[in-house]
């Protein structure tokens, strides 16, 4: 995708506003009480975001949706501290990676000795369109308190064929048809407004 | 022209030989129904047809008003007019069925040069057809077979095919999992849509099905080929006998 940058969106009051990435600090620190929320469209730079839930009750939504094409090499790293106490943290990735493009995520988890009644979630999923992309997620959860609740999960695989069948016997054709099990693969993350960038994406793929 | 003419048609999954010579012609208007013991083979038939690249066509070709149907991709044959009801249709999470049916009404138009239909034209269409086959507002809400019962999956998959209007229609088991109720009105919408220029293929293993939808002609499936073929009494002798004669 040469035409389409790294977008970065902030939310605000529960709405996204993009926001240039290089005004990001090196590591956001989110105080009492407040949220940090943020989505990031990656297409081509690598991205590294450090969050700190520095006061107790802070909480943080980190999303990213990531393309990987051609012999694209890309990271993406998440690094979430909880350094307070009943502080709640998600994360939610999701790839599409074709052609013989890798692709990977580390997505950390680290939970200081103080900061007890901690939650944090990582998700991970990516859709694979070739036999030769590649993905690779690397977990690590940190935890050095004991009443906290943490997970992670990861699922990597090919886009699955019986539902692609199903909309080809219906008339559809093969790529409106990948570009409408993309769109439903993404919804949950990415807001209507920018599944534009799954068709463009598309365009020059199969 | 011959409308649907397979001949020899072998074929598979992986090293597995499913249809071992089948052979069947089917003319405009026709109504085949198609019998046969589980794993007999009947739904890698109408796989086969619909072009689902899971199976392996080894022998034999299938012709379509005398196009040559297997070098066709699978939306190319949907679109020259081949409907395929599953068995079991496949739930699509996140994709609207407004969007699904949308979609694929316009490749339809597109692909014959037609114009894509207005607003209200599409919603008269949806509505007429929704309505006869008992497929409510909120069933056309959710995402594509997302949270249906086997019953209403049934009646989803007999409504598009009522809303696209193809040429060939292949309900395989659209009768299994209907209560009594819902099968009449699912056979009353297959039957309006019969034609002079619409052809069907029913697979089913009871006759009740071919009661309501009086086929032409009877065909029993065993082992991968069709091994008798004859009128609607046909139904009536395997369901009371079984099939063990033919094996
Ligand atoms: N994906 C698969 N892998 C291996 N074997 C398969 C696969 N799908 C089907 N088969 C086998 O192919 C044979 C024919 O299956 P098919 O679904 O065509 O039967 P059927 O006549 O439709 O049966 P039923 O009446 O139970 O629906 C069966 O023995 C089945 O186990
Ligand atoms: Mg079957």
């Amino acid at each position: 995708m040469k035409n389409i940058n790294n977008i970065c969106l902030l939310e605000k009051n529960g709405v996204y506003e993009s926001v240039d990435f290089t005004a990001l600090p090196s590591v956001v620190e989110v105080r009492e009480n407040e949220h940090f929320g943020c989505l990031f469209i990656q297409t081509n730079e690598p991205i590294s975001l450090k969050v700190v839930l520095k006061g107790a009750g802070a909480s943080c939504d980190l999303k990213c949706v990531y393309f990987g094409a051609e012999n694209e090499q890309k990271s993406l790293v998440f690094d979430v501290t909880h350094a307070a106490g009943k502080t709640k943290s998600t994360q939610t990735v999701k790839g599409i990676v074709a052609d013989k493009a890798k692709c990977a995520f580390y997505g950390t988890i680290h939970i200081l000795p103080d900061a007890q009644k901690c939650e944090g979630t990582q998700n991970h999923r990516a859709v694979l369109l070739s036999d030769t992309a590649q993905v690779q997620a690397t977990p690590e959860l940190e935890i050095f308190a004991d009443d906290v609740v943490c997970s992670h999960g990861s699922a990597i695989g090919p886009i699955d064929k019986n539902q692609l069948f199903y909309l080809l016997s219906r008339g559809i054709d093969e790529k409106t048809a990948y570009q409408m099990l993309l769109s439903a693969f993404l919804q949950d993350v990415l807001p209507d407004d920018y599944h534009f960038i799954v068709r463009e994406w598309l365009h020059d793929r199969l | 022209m011959t409308f649907l003419d397979i001949r020899n048609l072998y074929a598979g999954i992986g090293e597995k030989e499913i249809l071992k010579g089948l052979s069947l012609k089917i003319n405009a208007g026709e109504v085949h129904a198609v019998m046969g013991p589980n794993g007999a083979g009947k739904s890698t038939l109408s796989n086969v047809i619909a072009g689902n690249p899971t199976y392996r066509v080894t022998r034999g070709d299938i012709t379509f008003k005398d196009k040559d149907l297997l070098a066709m991709t699978p939306d190319e044959r949907a679109n020259e007019g081949v409907f395929l009801a599953f068995q079991h249709p496949t739930e699509l999470p996140g994709v609207s069925t407004a969007l699904f049916l949308k979609t694929a009404l316009n490749a339809k138009r597109k692909y014959s040069g037609e114009k894509e239909l207005d607003a209200v034209q599409y919603m008269k269409r949806l509505k007429l057809r929704s309505l006869a086959l008992k497929v409510t507002d909120e069933m056309l809400k959710r995402p594509v077979n997302v949270g249906f019962s086997g019953g209403e999956k049934k009646k989803m998959e007999t409504f598009q095919m009522a809303f696209l209007e193809p040429d060939f229609c292949i309900l395989d088991e659209m009768d299994s999992g209907l209560d009594v109720d819902s099968l009449k009105v699912v056979a009353d919408g297959i039957n309006v849509l019969r034609s002079s220029t619409r052809s069907f293929l029913l697979i089913t293993h009871h006759h009740l099905l071919l009661d309501y939808i009086q086929p032409d002609f009877v065909h029993i499936l065993v082992n991968g080929r069709i091994v008798k073929s004859g009128d609607r009494s046909l139904a009536l002798q395997v369901e009371e006998k079984g099939y063990e004669e033919y094996k």
